[in-house]
């Protein structure tokens, strides 16, 4: 493995050359303990940071393959499906309608909970905390550990659960009594939701200790000089993420568990009064499902926030990076993401205006819902004031960056289209909604990520990764993005049924099976993208460029560590003496100012220059 | 857990690079930031549970009062007591700690442990007594019905169809007046009527009221009676009939599920303060004992919380 290579070499580059004993006398048991320990078992942030990105991507090209065939139902139901259609349909290579449920189920579940929400906070947030604030690992790096273990009992219980009778949880990834409560109510209402609670109490419990271990890192291992006003934006978004995690993930786990003790100890919080599925005797009842609603929403609302702020925080770094200006208006940026974190936390019934909650109560969500897109606008403004004449590189990260905060436009507009009770009433169960989510999440957060794996990946594997390629990454999988996407409103305002097996059964979607067909093939040319990312991303981990301590020039703490880190980051003492966002001032020889340079001029330019 | 004051910078294991110097935003250790966070977690867990009781039990229709599902006020308070000195004793075994009279502080959070457990006893019995009467918190065993309704009827139909049940009826039919009781020979003259009936075709509605009556009769508005005066449940505990408790069934699974994951959070803590007790409860052990005293002080909080809205409301 190069990268080992790479990380010894690293560490044997930094000054404390002597320390080289630890590599000595290479027995097989020890050394296959030391790789345990190194590589698997291990408590260091960076290496915590790279299982949860490798996991997280593994699991993205699952969702992906699962929205492919979710895509091929619906542009071509009930024909074949191609290759992989032997192994799971019922009838030939046709799927089923409860197939189908399972499969747009566990797409959007494994996209969640298995990829948006680690890979933010749990790939970047371990790998760029302590080496943003100058630390040499999280506060707790057991709990840290422990916190990446705990995603494998879910990755084991969301895997399973396609293989158990009936198969994988079918009542989407909202789990909405009576259909998730009722074991009766589908196929996958058996085991398969069993597993599905099983699995998201666990991602809980993972995210619950990342959260706590992240706040109090942030708090209390800053380096010298770091206070909370000069941390880079990347760390403002994870600290106010952990904290939505830490306030809203609870609340789901206790409603796992009263789901998980409705469906299997019979206890009734969920299920209404007279509820009869299947010709059962009425089980006793007295619940009520709009709870598990509120419930669920209290914690999935603010979970859209973390799924897109800490990619916010990462694209603001980027964007001043490479138009090499400072952030436009750091504070407001600041407030706005505290803002939004805030307002998220009482808004989660506009998912419900179609539930029957009281209308009286959706008139104060919709209210409040509104009131998001303030902040959300100061933060695209601010964006845009950051790029406004600066000397913009476009690099292959600055592209997913860009194409971050302009397909965040599209999507953040949209949303307010449903923001809006009585338009919400109409478009709710179209593909408007399915259009809008995915703007966010895919053109929005996984855009983000891209721009944060492009841009860090130096600092991972020492190497820089290849642009060309890079931007043939970029170019395919926004134009497929666009053309599945963009298509996804015109369906869903001509009133086009999200969730059905086969819309076409009624004969007025007829006519929309072509523009089904066109998103489907800009789906698959999607994912068959990223067939050049994962070349480019395995290749240039071996074969890149090696890449210095500092390869784009910016000014935050992980950037004076060498490349890769080695154990304990840093090989000085960092002391910081400015804000992260010092480009192009004027008067100063360099066109950034690291955090770390000393504050008197002179220093200044001979820092400079030695970088 | 108990991690050296922040600003000092923490231990160094074979790192590399210098031991770094931090600038703390808090004047705190990082066990007790970090323990403070994760109450605020649970915090967050326990008022979706209190939140969830509270919607569920205004939103039903009826609720039953203590007294319908065995619940005993005194027995409760008692638990408060006891969980509350217990809460004491753990602050008087950090500040035994801190004075460096490490067998005192030994002592005392002996007997926090102890005060532990007898609350998770009494809460044992307390659900014993419940499980007694039929009260379960899932469905196929418990034998709460919401009304005197048809299906309640063929329950008890076919509990007294059981053989067993029948070969104890014809048992206690055949035993001389003179060897029974005053009840046992009221539950004796009730039952036959009981039987008579639930297995007569012309039954009314209103048969199955009476039936559930003599069963378990539910004390009326204003009673204090703490008994169930004598039901036929009560008077031959083989008998083991449905009862009719109307909101009884969500009773069950609120009560339990709350105290129950209550339950869950005491065992922890009484894990944590067995592991204590195997160290030295001295100055150095003062900040695990903090912090394990404010989680057992969390979990006390809690039950405040959850004795009144079960107990006395």
């Amino acid at each position: 493995m190069s990268t080992v290579e790479t990380k010894t070499t690293s560490v044997q580059d930094a000054p404390q050359k002597q320390e080289t004993h630890v590599h000595a006398q290479p027995s097989s048991a020890r050394k296959l303990s030391t790789f345990l320990s190194t590589y698997v078992f291990s408590k260091d942030h960076k290496v915590i940071g790279l299982q949860f990105l490798f996991s997280t991507l593994l699991w993205f090209l699952i969702g992906g393959l699962l929205a492919l065939a979710v895509r091929w139902q619906v542009a071509w139901p009930w024909s074949d499906v191609p290759v992989v259609g032997k192994l799971f349909a019922q009838q030939g290579g046709q799927m089923a309608p409860e197939f189908y449920t399972m499969l747009f189920t566990m797409h959007a579940t494994v996209m969640i909970f298995l990829v948006i929400i680690p890979i933010l906070a749990g790939a970047f947030g371990n790998f760029l905390i302590p080496l943003m604030i100058g630390a040499d690992d999280m506060a707790f790096p057991t709990l840290n550990m422990l916190s990446y273990w705990f995603m494998w009992p879910a990755f084991i219980a969301f895997g399973a659960s396609f293989f158990v009778e009936g198969g994988a949880a079918s009542s989407g990834w909202t789990s909405y009594p009576t259909l998730s409560t009722n074991v009766n109510s589908s196929p996958g209402a058996g085991w398969g939701q069993t597993l599905w609670l099983i699995g998201l109490t666990f991602v809980g419990v993972s995210s619950m200790l990342g959260s706590v271990n992240y706040m109090t890192t942030i708090i209390l291992m800053r380096a010298p000089g770091m206070t909370m006003f000069r941390l880079p934006m990347t760390i403002w978004a994870m600290f106010i993420t952990a904290v939505l995690q830490a306030f809203a993930l609870p609340v789901l786990t206790a409603a796992g568990f009263m789901q998980l003790a409705d469906r299997s100890l019979g206890t009734g919080f969920f299920t209404p009064e007279g509820n009869i599925v299947n010709n059962a005797i009425a089980t006793a009842g007295g619940g009520q499902p709009l709870l598990w609603q509120h419930l669920f929403w209290f914690y999935s609302h603010p979970a859209v926030y973390i799924m897109i702020l800490p990619a916010m925080g990462m694209v603001s770094d980027i964007l001043t990076c490479f138009a090499r200006k400072p952030l436009f208006g750091y504070r407001p940026m600041v407030y706005s993401v505290a803002g939004i974190a805030g307002l998220g936390f009482i808004v989660w019934g506009h998912h419900m205006f179609m539930s029957g909650m009281n209308p009286a109560l959706g008139t104060t969500f919709m209210v409040s819902t509104m009131m998001i897109a303030l902040p959300s606008a100061v933060k695209t403004f601010n964006w845009l004031g950051t790029i406004w004449a600066g000397r913009i590189q476009f690099t292959t990260s600055m592209l997913f960056a860009l194409s971050f905060v302009s397909m965040f436009i599209i999507g953040g507009l949209s949303g307010i289209f449903m923001a809006a009770t009585p338009v919400d009433i109409f478009i709710h169960d179209t593909y408007f909604i399915v259009a809008h989510f995915h703007y966010v999440l895919f053109a929005g957060t996984a855009m983000g990520v891209w721009a944060a794996i492009y841009f860090w990946f130096p600092k991972m594997f020492g190497r820089t990764m290849n642009e060309f390629w890079g931007k043939v990454h970029f170019f395919l999988t926004f134009i497929f993005l666009n053309g599945t996407f963009f298509t996804m409103h015109i369906l869903g305002a001509v009133g086009f049924p999200r969730r059905l097996a086969d819309a076409y059964h009624y004969e007025t979607f007829h006519h929309l099976q072509p523009l089904n067909a066109f998103m489907t093939y800009c789906a698959i040319g999607m994912v068959a993208s990223q067939i050049i990312f994962a070349v480019n991303f395995f290749w240039s981990m071996f074969y890149g460029p090696v890449a210095g301590r500092n390869p784009w020039n910016s000014n935050t703490l992980e950037w004076t560590a060498p490349s890769p880190p080695g154990h304990g980051n840093f090989d000085f003492q960092p002391i910081v003496h400015r804000g992260p966002y010092e480009y192009s001032v004027p008067g100063v020889e360099s066109d950034h100012l690291m955090q770390t340079d000393p504050p008197n001029a002179a220093a200044t330019a001979a820092a400079a220059a030695a970088h | 857990m108990n991690a050296p004051a922040a600003s000092i910078g923490h231990e160094s294991h074979g790192h590399h690079g210098p031991v770094l110097q931090y600038q703390p935003g808090l004047p705190l250790s990082r066990g007790k930031l970090i323990m403070w966070l994760f109450l605020s977690t649970e915090i967050m867990f326990f008022a979706a549970l209190l939140g969830s009781y509270v919607v569920l039990r205004f939103g039903a229709a009826v609720w039953p009062k203590p007294h319908h599902v065995h619940l005993s006020e005194p027995i409760g308070a008692f638990n408060t007591f006891v969980l509350i000195c217990s809460s004491v004793t753990v602050v008087l075994a950090l500040e035994a700690a801190r004075a460096n009279k490490r067998s005192l502080a030994k002592s005392w959070m002996l007997l926090t442990l102890i005060l532990g457990s007898l609350f998770l006893g009494v809460k044992a019995y307390e659900y014993s007594s419940k499980f007694d009467h039929g009260i379960y918190p899932w469905a196929p065993r418990g034998r709460i019905y919401e009304r005197p309704d048809l299906y309640y009827g063929s329950a008890v139909r076919a509990r007294l169809s059981d053989p067993a049940i029948l070969a104890k009826i014809k048992e206690l039919d055949g035993r001389p007046e003179n060897e029974l009781s005053d009840a046992e020979l009221t539950g004796r003259r009730r039952l036959k009527q009981v039987k008579d009936m639930v297995n007569n075709p012309d039954q009314q509605a209103f048969d199955l009221a009476v039936v559930a009556d003599q069963i378990m009769p539910l004390p009326g508005e204003g009673s204090d009676s703490h008994d169930h005066g004598g039901g036929l449940n009560d008077t031959f505990a083989w008998l083991q009939l449905p009862a009719v408790i109307p909101g009884g069934n969500m009773w069950a699974s609120t009560y339990f599920f709350l105290t129950g994951f209550h339950a869950v959070h005491v065992i922890v803590g009484l894990i944590v303060f067995s592991i204590l007790l195997l160290y030295e409860l001295g100055p150095a052990a003062a900040g695990m004992i903090e912090n394990a005293g404010l989680y057992w002080h969390f979990v006390d909080l809690v039950w405040i919380f959850l004795f009144p809205l079960l107990y006395l409301f």
